[in-house]
């Protein structure tokens, strides 16, 4: 062989094998077919094809559905940073929206504006998936987040009133010690998440004890975490978080799965007092319940309220939800957008996986299964003050990331309140390229 | 010969290229951004302004990165010099009993579960529910159980007899052990090869007074008991004996060990009464590392063994043989003929565990997330990536990584490079 020959093998050797490993990465895709990326699994998988199959036979647009894991961060991050993003995704938290829009990443969805179905969005909902005055995602459905769940027989054999007030759920807790009752059960672990529950609690307390004004200031990294107002919510979310008014002390409130920590607010077999009687987490905790206690009937042995405002007025709410957002802008993709939009899916949605909340104004509240969701869509609805999650909307290194270290820490106390809040300014320092109290 | 070059690198050519592509690159990207300070993501290339070293004087000053840095060195230490031993008691003590394949399948089983699963197992092994609960994890169940079993009145009477016969026969033993061992070592002191004879009797004693502290370790955090305290000075002085009694083929090392397990069985049983459950995965540092750790153990000991054993297989049994005729004991056989044969197969199979416990990071992602104080560096990395979107940071950890596992890797390549030379 001479080396001409040789060579001009060897560069097609080359080509080959490099060919060879971007062919994978390179689909091409139909105008008609949709790609969408979803965290869901499990029951509200099923459900979401399910919907997905309508829209397709309505549509004719074809959908593929890829499920990837819960952590979109971390799943989905690694495709879109790597040039290869699904056409569109469900995400939960808006911070990883703004994430991908401030890298450019996404498509805008301002055309959603004008079309009829953006004035029937509930209020809010708009505002949550836009970042820098464009809409990039659009919420179908919500849930709420400021529930208290309570053992409603106790309440009314020991003729507790639900609180109106911070004062009236401070006395009605203790109340609850001298009768001999453990007040609340929290649970905190959730594997790679541990500790967002407890970002839950605090954002409640954020929103109430300094104001929705302050929360934005807070999201956006206006104030810094080391401000005295956000010291406060800590130390308020410790007159609830300590081990005489928690089952099991903080050891059990870090070791405890989310999931399974709701059940003890209904007695198990053989026991008829329950180990604790309120438990604070959104509407989707109810399956859990469910689960764990088959027998157990939502309004007779366990009901919610709404976590009591501190001041005057009807409480502010906070909610969260799951935004759809587009990495590409095409016809079958603005489709499936206003589609879901629509009040007959949402109310199929809702229907058919009970703890979500319609968006759209238009969905009767006579659709949800029972009056606890009925009550939460109507507090959404005529909420004066109403706020999505904030770990879930802050800059995901943060929110998803140190706000949860934080809260393991200062619940085991093995940080002070004082570096527990250093740690989260640095770190939001670090990770926020906006914000008045970024450095 | 020039031809034949280039028809080498003909077959190379696309290997190299895959390997380039996925390895180097990825390698240089990181070390790059390393010295990088505000780093984007964006694009093939990342961005930000240089900042030196600055990366690495952060990475090696900050506390979370030196809990890092401990925890790393506890578990090179620990996990691979316990997965060795085991896997080479493993190795050679089942080569003598005819359910080896068996036994075998059932040690290597846990290798064939993924990381993450062993994990969420183990999960459950260390499971916490408060007192008065239905304990769900097995190890605060197991404990509690043996703790009410030992508070049974007839049980507890019987047990504190059996602590006190046992310790008694363990103390005449371990005396009548000490005596004879001492007696002969005087005796053949001249006769002996010095080095052998005492290095063997301080490494057995190690051996056992660690697997005796694994067994504290397990009672750690339920209260020091005089007799509690009791039965460790007669443990360590009992081990001390052993170690010089069993070297010498010594008639009284059989029943003193027995004596000395039964012992430390009783003693475990009575101290676990009024047990509370334990959070195994909270107690920083040292219980939760290890809890940690055995987990590493649980699962690297069968690789260990399936390599050591195979290279026990591989020794001519003439030398074996030979070795006994002359006289040598079983301890000596396996401690001048065995090992020295085996060398190079330890060598590989520590290297190996040691590269793989330097990259764990499946476990503490999955059970505690690196949190109370348990992060190695692996999982920092992981954490500062994914979590905190740190890049630089994760970077300098993930280069200082390379840096520390490097030499094994070389070590290894090195051996292999010399192995296929003799051929």
């Amino acid at each position: 062989m001479n080396s001409k020959k040789l060579s001009s093998i060897l560069v097609l050797s080359i080509v080959l094998s490099i060919g060879l490993i971007f062919s994978g990465a390179v689909t091409t895709y139909g105008q008609e077919k949709v790609t969408f990326a979803t965290s869901f699994g499990g029951a509200e998988l099923e459900v979401f094809q399910s919907l997905m199959k309508q829209f397709e036979e309505d549509t004719g647009i074809k959908v593929e559905v890829q499920p990837v894991s819960r952590n979109m961060k971390t799943a989905l991050g690694s495709r879109v940073a790597g040039g290869n993003p699904p056409d569109m995704a469900n995400v939960p938290n808006p911070g990883l929206m703004k994430n991908w829009a401030r890298q450019g990443d996404l498509v805008s969805m301002d055309w959603f504006k004008d079309t009829e179905l953006a004035d029937k969005m509930a209020g809010g909902f708009l505002e949550t998936g836009t970042y820098k005055g464009t809409l990039y995602g659009m919420i179908p459905a919500a849930s709420v987040k400021s529930l208290v769940w309570y053992n409603k027989k106790v309440f009314e054999e020991e003729g507790y009133e639900t609180p109106e007030t911070l004062g009236e759920l401070i006395k009605l807790q203790n109340q609850m010690v001298a009768d001999g009752y453990t007040p609340w059960v929290v649970g905190l672990e959730s594997g790679g998440a541990t500790g967002w529950p407890g970002t839950d609690w605090l954002e409640d307390i954020m929103l109430r004890s300094a104001g929705p004004e302050t929360y934005d200031k807070w999201v956006n990294h206006d104030i810094s975490w080391t401000n005295p107002q956000v010291a406060e919510a800590f130390r308020i979310f410790s007159l609830f978080m300590n081990e005489d008014m928690v089952m099991g002390g903080s050891k059990a409130a870090l070791t405890m799965n989310f999931g399974d920590s709701a059940q003890y607010i209904i007695p198990g077999a053989g026991r008829d007092k329950p180990r604790a009687l309120m438990h604070r987490q959104a509407t989707f905790i109810q399956d859990f319940i469910k689960d764990a206690r088959p027998d157990a009937k939502v309004g007779e042995d366990y009901d919610t309220f709404i976590f009591p405002s501190f001041g005057k007025g009807s409480p502010p709410i906070l909610f969260a939800g799951d935004l759809f957002i587009a990495f590409n802008d095409k016809p079958a993709v603005r489709e499936l957008v206003k589609y879901f939009a629509e009040a007959d899916i949402q109310q199929t949605w809702v229907e058919e996986n009970p703890g979500r909340l319609a968006t759209n104004v238009d969905v009767p509240l006579s659709v949800y299964p029972n009056d606890t969701l009925s009550k939460s869509a109507q507090a959404l609805k005529e909420a004066e003050t109403a706020r999505f999650d904030a770990s879930d909307s802050m800059n995901s290194a943060v929110g998803s990331g140190s706000f949860f270290s934080a809260i393991v820490n200062y619940v085991s106390g093995d940080k002070t309140l004082s570096e527990v809040l250093n740690t989260l300014e640095n770190s939001a320092d670090d990770a926020y390229e906006s914000g008045e109290a970024t450095d | 010969m020039r031809e034949r070059n280039f028809v080498s690198w003909l077959f190379v050519g696309p290997a190299l290229l895959v390997v380039g592509f996925f390895l180097f690159y990825p390698t240089i990207i990181t070390t790059y951004t390393s010295f990088l300070g505000d780093v984007s993501m964006k694009g093939a290339f990342p961005t930000g302004n240089f900042v030196g070293v600055q990366n690495y004087i952060n990475v090696l000053t900050s506390t979370e990165t030196l809990i890092a840095f401990r925890n790393t060195m506890l578990w090179l230490v620990v996990m691979t010099s316990f997965t060795v031993v085991f896997g080479l008691l493993l190795a050679v003590l089942l080569d003598k009993v005819n359910y080896e394949s068996m036994a075998k399948s059932i040690i290597f089983m846990p290798m064939a579960v993924s990381f993450t699963a062993a994990s969420i197992i183990w999960k459950f092994v260390y499971a916490y529910r408060p007192p008065g609960f239905t304990q769900i994890g097995l190890l605060n169940s197991l404990m509690g159980a043996i703790g009410d079993f030992a508070a049974r009145p007839g049980v507890n009477a019987a047990l504190n007899v059996m602590f006190v016969v046992f310790g008694i026969a363990a103390v005449v033993f371990a005396l009548l052990a000490l005596g004879k061992g001492l007696w002969r070592a005087i005796g053949i002191w001249k006769e002996e090869d010095r080095v052998t004879w005492i290095a063997g009797a301080v490494i057995t004693g190690l051996v056992l007074i660690a697997i005796w502290w694994i067994i504290g370790f397990i009672s750690l955090g339920q209260g020091m008991t005089p007799l509690g305290i009791a039965a460790q000075v007669l443990m360590v002085l009992g081990l001390i004996s052993i170690g010089l009694a069993a070297v010498r083929d010594n008639s009284f090392g059989p029943p003193l060990m027995g004596s000395l397990l039964l012992l430390g069985i009783v003693d475990f049983m009575l101290s676990q009464q009024g047990f509370e459950p334990t959070t195994w995965l909270m107690q920083r540092p040292w219980t939760n590392n290890m809890a940690l750790i055995v987990m590493g153990i649980w699962v690297w000991t069968g690789f260990a063994m399936v390599m050591l054993s195979a290279a026990y297989k591989g020794i001519p049994q003439s030398m074996l043989e030979a070795a006994r005729v002359d006289g040598a004991n079983e301890l000596q056989v396996f401690w001048n003929v065995t090992i020295p044969y085996m060398k190079t197969t330890i060598i590989a199979t520590t290297t190996t565990i040691v590269i793989f416990v330097l990259k764990i990071f499946d476990f503490i992602w999955v059970t505690t997330n690196g949190e109370y104080g348990t992060d190695v560096l692996a999982s920092l990395m992981i954490r500062k990536m994914y979590s905190f979107y740190n890049y630089e940071a994760a970077s300098a950890i993930a280069v200082v990584l390379f840096v520390l596992i490097f030499p094994f890797v070389i070590i290894n390549i090195r051996r292999f490079q010399s192995r296929e030379a003799i051929r």
